[in-house]
């Protein structure tokens, strides 16, 4: 792995030494600012040897599907596709190809891949907001509401909060505005 | 994997957490890996760094604190001193109409930067924090309080020697 210099974040300079000389370090050796580096064992660990995987030395040899002259060295537990070590991708515990990788990417079936979640829940409580300044249309924004948690039920939860419950209130609380306004405005008819 | 990283016994929260109007950042770790969550607006952000990536932590501290502290300090002293003035003034002549007023604004005017000033003190010394990794150098958003940013520095680089033992 290549290391990476670590700088000062005051005045840019590239902080001097090695781990041992970053934990005792107290402040940056270039303009005093006060800095506190806890270094990794990455930090000191030799750059990866970089993999060539074998070639096909024989006949009968399983190929890489990708690399047609490298040995395979294990299946894709997705598509069974054989894989040299260049192409073998581990994630979760699970080995795959480039592209089972990518279609989980793009399928979201990855967790460890996924990058972000839209937050329904928050969408519906800010239109429950709008709606206070805007009482006419409670209605409409009830019934947007209502459909956003149909359409997005199965949309992916948020990680940290209980995204599905905060979204049923905030629903409830829309449609129960929306009845309302549409009851007062009647009575205001009559 | 569970849906709510609270209830995933593969990952533990971490501190220090940061919750803003705007959004809310989280740090979790798993045997083998830091999530970091942040919430921004609608929509809710993920980024890993491996343990065996991670090459160090850097707190850098931050000067904001005492700042804050200096500008309640300065807008809180003048806001007591002329609600104190008025009050005396009122008790000095009731007949005044003015010093009641008056008084009764500055003082409460005087307690947001009151608040702020206390909020200061409690809340200790600031530091923002960078993970560096071998393709990156990520600072979290944010300022942290600096005891809880090295403790969840220490934290992280424990078990990073338990994954990663030093050569």
């Amino acid at each position: 792995m290549k290391r990476v210099e670590l700088t000062c974040s005051a005045c840019r300079r590239v902080l001097p030494g090695d781990s041992a000389a970053f934990a005792s370090m107290q402040a940056c050796p270039n303009c005093g600012t006060r800095v506190e580096v806890f270094a990794f064992p990455a930090v000191d660990r030799p750059p990866a040897p970089q993999v060539t995987p074998p070639a096909v030395a024989h006949e009968g040899d399983a190929s890489c599907f990708f690399h047609s002259s490298r040995k395979a060295a294990i299946p894709c537990d997705e598509c069974g596709r054989f894989l040299c070590a260049l192409c073998d991708l581990e994630i979760e515990g699970r080995h795959l190809c480039p592209t089972c990788l990518q279609a989980g990417q793009e399928k979201r079936t990855l967790t460890a891949l996924e990058q972000s979640r839209t937050r329904w829940d928050r969408i519906v409580w800010a239109l429950n907001l709008f709606s206070l300044f805007c009482l006419i249309l409670s209605p409409l924004i009830a019934l947007a509401n209502l459909i956003i948690t149909c359409v997005f039920w199965k949309a992916p939860p948020s990680r940290v909060s209980a995204s599905r419950a905060w979204m049923v209130a905030g629903t409830l609380l829309s449609i129960a505005g929306g009845v309302l306004t549409v009851v007062l405005f009647s009575l205001e008819n009559l | 994997m569970s849906h709510r990283l609270a209830r995933d016994p593969a990952y533990r929260r971490l501190r220090p957490g940061r919750r803003t109007p705007s959004g809310h950042l989280s740090c979790w770790l798993a045997a083998d890996h830091l999530l970091v969550v942040q919430t921004l607006g609608y929509a809710e952000q993920y980024r890993r760094f491996d343990l065996k990536d991670i090459q160090a932590v850097v707190l850098n501290p931050s000067p904001w604190r005492w700042i804050l502290l200096l500008c309640s300090a300065l807008t809180w002293i003048p806001l007591v001193g002329v609600a104190s003035w008025a009050a005396f003034t009122h008790f000095d002549n009731p007949s005044s109409d003015w010093a009641a007023p008056v008084a009764i604004s500055a003082a409460i005017l005087s307690v947001f930067p009151l608040l702020i000033l206390v909020g200061c003190a409690v809340s200790g010394s600031l530091a923002r924090i960078r993970i560096v990794t071998g393709v990156q150098s990520t600072t979290l958003p944010g300022l942290f309080n600096q005891t809880r940013a090295r403790a969840f520095a220490a934290e992280l680089q424990s078990a990073a020697i338990q994954r990663l033992p030093p050569s």
